[in-house]
């Protein structure tokens, strides 16, 4: 355990050093600074709009900086070579694997927690009553965040980082339009639609069920298990991938 | 007299290309590396020594046969008495020298003073605390070294340390290797292109040629002082013969006789140069002669 907090420490070291994460918080920052310019252009909407904004902004920065370093971080040390002078090390490939996603994991939690700050501020500057629960749809755009970067830096192992990045995206696409796709396969009288349906719905994560924005827009909540039901799901999609990108990383040659 | 690393028929084949096109960059060598020696590990470019070390390391795996270290184990249970030197050493530039290396010291719970031991050993005392960045390419092979050297190894295993490096950097990294080396029991294997240096520092050599194994073993065994290497042009082509130095007169002699051309009289000293140069000659004219 203390292998994996040594290398995720240096590789958290490497990633806030990294000029994408600096990009990444202040495009953030600034949807989030924006969204309270924006309000007062809407007509009786101004909280909403405001919020809205706000949250969307949040979810591009992260979901962006996800894509992109879950594409190049541990692509960049195999390019580089880096990567022979750390293997050679007391420690095991799977370590080194799960200590990039565990250093991911707390760029993205400081990352997220900075956006939750600033729009806590936007908020109350709006004079919006749903404070106490405004953590939630940062905890969706969180695991969203991170399911990506796992399946960006999966990605990564075997094809380019243009290539990671462009299938990283199409999963995002793909993975929000699920609902769409569960309603064709109810209602298409076409067996090869319901049939591709079929296939999209079991191999692609569902990434609407993390998208909780409307719910604090529009104040309409569900149970709570249904959060902790959905978190979960997101998580096993992570761990899913994390396993087969250990297995195929174990199995690699680092000419 | 005990080994430190032991392969066998080790073999390495790259599928390179769109449709798979076999390329073998290793050829069943084996040969063995004894304990408290420096070995040197030669090879024109393109040879397999780079592919020879990835595949002792575990960075990538044989096709065939196995390297073992210390008596049969594999190198995954004895990292921690091996230190490695890439040949292209790679740090994240915005880290120092000092963190760099206070990183790898926490594998193995290294203390302080060894890793301020080895910043005065390979020189970089008042670099240390610089963005690696900012660093020369030797300064980056020596805090590489630096870090081969946290845990005191048994064996360090350097590939292509000298190369690139001006004269003042190679000489602090062969005092380097060389005071390791003379501790008791500690070995070092060592990659280079670099002869004049390998003659400096090696008692051991492992010699390789288009993935396939040349020569192994003690240089100086194989120098015989008395011995002149004779080049001669015949009606039927260039011949190279040896001969001692008691049969020299008698050789020369029958040369006249057959009026054949005298082109060179080299005497065998004790140059890992000549042997090498020799070795891969011979070996090129069996290539050729193969190819018909």
């Amino acid at each position: 355990m203390s292998t994996i907090i040594n290398l995720s420490k240096f590789f958290f070291k490497d990633l806030i050093h990294r000029r994408i994460f600096v990009v990444a918080a202040v495009v953030g920052l600034a949807f989030i600074v924006l969204s309270m310019l924006l309000g007062p252009l809407s007509f009786n909407e101004e909280k909403r709009l405001a919020i809205n904004f706000s949250l969307a902004g949040s979810q591009i920065s992260l979901i962006f900086l996800a894509v992109l370093v879950g594409s190049s971080f541990l692509k960049s040390d195999i390019e580089s070579k880096a990567i022979h002078g750390i293997l050679t090390r007391p420690l095991s490939r799977p370590q080194y694997y799960v200590s990039k996603l565990a250093s991911f994991f707390m760029c993205l939690l400081l990352l997220s927690f900075l956006m939750w700050l600033a729009f806590l501020l936007t908020a109350l500057m709006v004079g919006f009553d749903g404070i106490s629960v405004s953590m939630l749809p940062f905890l969706g755009i969180f695991i969203e965040a991170l399911l990506l970067f796992s399946f960006a830096m999966f990605l990564s192992l075997f094809t380019s980082s243009f290539l990671a990045i462009g299938a990283s995206f199409s999963l995002f696409l793909v993975g929000h339009w699920i609902p769409t796709f569960e309603y064709l396969i109810r209602n298409s009288s076409q067996s090869v639609i319901k049939l591709i349906g079929t296939i999209i719905v079991w191999v692609v994560p569902n990434l609407e069920s993390f998208n909780w924005k409307s719910h604090l827009t529009y104040n309409e909540w569900l149970p709570v298990e249904t959060y902790a039901q959905f978190s979960a799901y997101g998580l096993i999609w992570v761990l899913c991938i994390t396993f087969f990108g250990i297995f195929i990383f174990t199995k690699q040659d680092f000419a | 007299m005990s080994t430190v690393l032991e392969c066998s028929n080790v073999t390495k084949i790259f599928k390179t290309g769109f449709i798979p096109k076999p390329v073998k960059a290793l050829d069943k060598i084996s040969f063995t590396i004894p304990k408290g020696k420096v070995t040197g590990f030669l090879g024109p470019n393109g040879s397999g020594k780079s592919t020879f070390l990835k595949v002792a390391t575990e960075l990538i795996k044989p096709s065939e046969g196995k390297v073992t270290f210390f008596g049969g184990k594999n190198f995954y249970s004895v990292k921690k008495d091996i230190g490695f030197v890439p040949e292209k050493p790679a740090y994240p530039v915005a880290f120092s020298g000092l963190e760099i290396l206070k990183f790898h010291a926490a594998f193995t719970g290294v203390s302080k003073q060894r890793i301020d031991e080895v910043v005065d050993l390979v020189v970089l005392t008042d670099a240390i605390k610089r963005p690696v960045g900012t660093y020369s390419k030797g300064m980056q092979q020596r805090l590489s070294i630096a870090q081969a050297l946290l845990d005191e190894p048994q064996l360090l295993i350097l590939d292509e340390p000298l190369s690139g490096l001006d004269p003042d950097g190679r000489e602090i990294l062969i005092n380097v290797i060389k005071n390791y080396s003379e501790k008791p029991g500690r070995s070092v294997f060592l990659s280079s292109h670099l002869l004049e240096d390998l003659q400096r520092i090696c008692n051991n050599l492992v010699i390789i040629h288009e993935g396939r194994l040349l020569f192994t073993g003690d240089p100086e065994e194989v120098f015989n002082p008395n011995e002149f290497r004779l080049t001669i042009k015949k009606s039927d082509g260039i011949k190279k013969i040896r001969v001692n130095k008691d049969g020299l007169n008698t050789e020369l002699k029958k040369i006249i006789d057959n009026g054949d051309d005298l082109h060179e009289v080299v005497p065998q000293n004790k140059s890992i140069s000549s042997l090498y140069f020799d070795l891969m000659q011979n070996d090129k004219s069996k290539i050729e002669q193969k190819r018909g």
